[in-house]
């Protein structure tokens, strides 16, 4: 009943005292929604620009770069070594090595999981011919 | 390698142009939905080379011209005069020929597009180098060549157990872009698909930034404008700051994050219209054709578009009263039409990401993750909730501004016809269930995968959260003192409602962002 007839009285006197806490509340309620979104937008648009720029520092750079000539060496250097639309064998489990070449094999040969129904075997060795590996690629005898 | 990239980007965004206008109007999100609609034509295009033949460029370009046929005919209205001679005649043609005009109406839009491409602008520098992370090659990539491969690579190599670790049955967008830039360059470089999902991802995040300036559009004020801009733009860092390397490394979680953001922000949260629909229904099957999450965060998008574009029939029409009244309100014919076609609206907005999973689980195509696990439930569901709170650290004061906007701010809200932000909280919720029971009942050890991806799978709430946040600062941006008492009427302040001599915005009621 109290709150009906403060309403009332707000409403009628937009200027009188009886407005002025709730109207402070509604300000400082804004403005801290204003401050927090801000401080919480700002600070991770901050954290953004400060990762953007650690990818491009010059060793992420040559890490990248490293990385990528890898691949495309051992997509090359498989091509050269397995003819192609035959079928591969590169291990019966996913490791990081077997995943290098069964990339390498895409759109190239087919890659089975049964060594006895493999024409060829790949195997990736530590070496320079790619970036830290040498490829071995060796013919089944039938 | 540059001009490799402008060839694949001109093929998919070129002819996106006329569908993306005539759909959406000549609006600033169109400008970033446009490669997203090229994307969804890719993507269909290799879904087709799946299931029936042939390969993705001969798809593109059958979709493609069909689609740009279609809206040359709808275009075709702005040269055409009607027959007929009433003036209602002629003033229906004038209202359909300005909703299709091609103009903006300010120099506001450009500026916004400008200044919104210039923030996704810098992010997009870390493309100086050819940074693809693990599952860039492993997945994107390696599908992307599938793909590329024609119809008899894409099935055999999907089908094939050997790449069962690239999670075959993910959805085809992403790679189906890649695909597409191989074809019309014939240079099947990594780098290539890389730097297309980089940009799929840049216009994602600056679909979602239009649709936080769109909060404000109306209002007359230059500071409101202004910082819903700002909003935007700070949104646009921040979901590249949170993929940090995966948004600029081929991966698909940014892309379908921002885009089921853009679709809430857009469809959900914006006044309703035709157009916002289409823009919102476009960014959901962005997502939901982008990732297996994506596409179950789709879904409930969907679904509440559905429940917002059809509502229930009035309970106080006379006939639907009687109607309850004599047979109860669940047996009522008005109550089952209206679910049949919210269902019916969810199916078919759904369908090219519908199409793909039946076909996938049709092929026995499945993921190196699903199956059973021996480690127990409750230790994977800790497990789970400690990785992904990690992760979630925003929610706290994400939580406090929208309890805080939702006591205080909403009057202003209304005014701007700003829809309640629940539903973000909606989908952030269901999303997170989802991602919760793939984690808890997944195959792999929980340790590993949450280690692994539990930072890029939570991109998306994460994304929201700050979206949402970004809404209620642009809405209080956007307050009157007046409004900010309880029980006060809300101000005229628009530019529609303040001033006769203020131009009204040409597409009123038929806005996009």
């Amino acid at each position: 009943m109290r709150s009906n007839r403060c309403s009332a009285l707000c409403r009628s006197s937009p200027g009188s005292w009886l407005i002025r806490p709730r109207k402070l509340a509604g300000v400082l309620a804004r403005l801290a929604i204003v401050v927090g979104a801000s401080i919480g937008l700002l600070a991770a648009a901050h954290t953004s620009l400060e990762t953007t720029a650690s990818l491009v520092t010059p060793s992420s750079i040559s890490g990248w770069n490293s990385t990528y000539v890898q691949h495309s060496c051992l997509r090359a250097v498989f091509r050269h070594a397995v003819p192609k639309g035959t079928s591969v064998y590169v291990g019966g489990e996913t490791t990081p090595a077997s995943q290098l070449l069964l990339e390498a094999a895409a759109l190239w040969a087919n890659p089975v999981l049964n060594e006895s129904s493999a024409r060829w075997i790949v195997s990736l060795q530590p070496g320079n011919e790619c970036v830290g590996y040498t490829l071995h690629a060796q013919r089944r005898r039938p | 390698m540059i001009a490799h990239v402008i060839e694949a980007l001109a093929v998919l965004i070129v002819p996106a142009v006329l569908p993306s206008v005539t759909a959406l109007g000549a609006r600033p999100i169109t400008v970033f939905l446009i490669p997203l609609v090229g994307a969804v034509f890719a993507a269909v295009a290799a879904e087709l080379e799946l299931v029936i033949g042939g390969t993705i460029l001969e798809w593109f370009v059958i979709l493609v011209v069909s689609a740009n046929v279609v809206s040359l005919i709808r275009q075709r209205d702005l040269i055409v005069a009607p027959r007929g001679r009433g003036r209602r005649v002629h003033a229906a043609h004038e209202n359909h020929r300005q909703g299709l005009m091609w103009r903006w109406p300010s120099a506001w839009p450009i500026f916004t597009v400008t200044v919104i491409g210039l923030a996704l602008l810098w992010p997009l520098q870390a493309l100086r180098a050819p940074v693809i992370a693990y599952d860039g090659y492993g997945i994107w990539t390696l599908h992307s060549l599938f793909i590329y491969g024609g119809h008899s690579s894409f099935l055999n190599d999907l089908t094939n157990p050997a790449y069962r670790f690239s999670n075959p049955n993910y959805p085809p967008l992403v790679p189906a872009s890649g695909a597409l830039g191989f074809a019309v360059t014939g240079d099947s470089s990594f780098r290539l698909a890389v730097v297309i999902t980089s940009v799929l991802n840049a216009c994602a995040l600056g679909a979602a930034a239009c649709g936080i300036v769109a909060i404000s559009e109306d209002d007359a004020r230059v500071v409101p404008r202004l910082a819903a801009l700002a909003a935007g733009v700070v949104v646009c860092l921040i979901g590249f700051g949170l993929s940090g390397p995966y948004g600029v490394g081929g991966y698909a979680d940014l892309l379908w994050a921002a885009s089921a953001v853009a679709a809430i922000i857009i469809g959900l949260l914006l006044p309703p219209s035709g157009k916002r629909l289409v823009a919102a229904w476009v960014c959901a099957t962005v997502a939901g054709l982008s990732k297996n999450e994506g596409f179950i965060t789709a879904l409930v998008i969907l679904a509440l578009l559905a429940v917002r574009y059809i509502p229930a029939q009035s309970r106080h029409r006379p006939a639907a009263r009687a109607e309850r009244a004599g047979r109860g309100v669940f047996s009522s014919l008005s109550f089952w039409r209206t679910w049949a076609l919210r269902v019916a609206f969810v199916v078919i907005a759904a369908l090219p990401g519908i199409f793909w999973t039946m076909y996938v689980k049709y092929r026995g195509i499945g993921s190196d993750f699903v199956g059973s696990s021996s480690q127990s439930v409750s230790l994977r569901f800790h497990a789970t909730a400690s990785a992904v709170w990690e992760n979630f650290h925003v929610l706290p004061l994400a939580a406090a501004v929208a309890l805080l906007g939702a006591l205080v701010l909403r009057p202003t809200r209304r005014r701007l016809q700003v829809g309640n932000d629940g539903w973000m909280w909606v989908v952030v919720a269901a999303s997170l269930a989802a991602l919760f029971i793939t984690y808890v009942f997944g195959a792999l050890e929980i340790h590993w995968w949450l280690s692994t991806s539990a930072n890029r799978t939570t991109i998306f709430a994460q994304l929201a959260l700050y979206s949402d946040m970004a809404v209620w600062l642009a809405v209080a941006a956007s307050a009157h003192p007046v409004e900010l008492d309880a029980g006060a009427g809300p101000p005229a302040l628009t530019r529609r409602s303040r001033s006769p001599s203020l131009e009204a915005p040409p597409y009123a009621g038929e806005g996009v962002a």
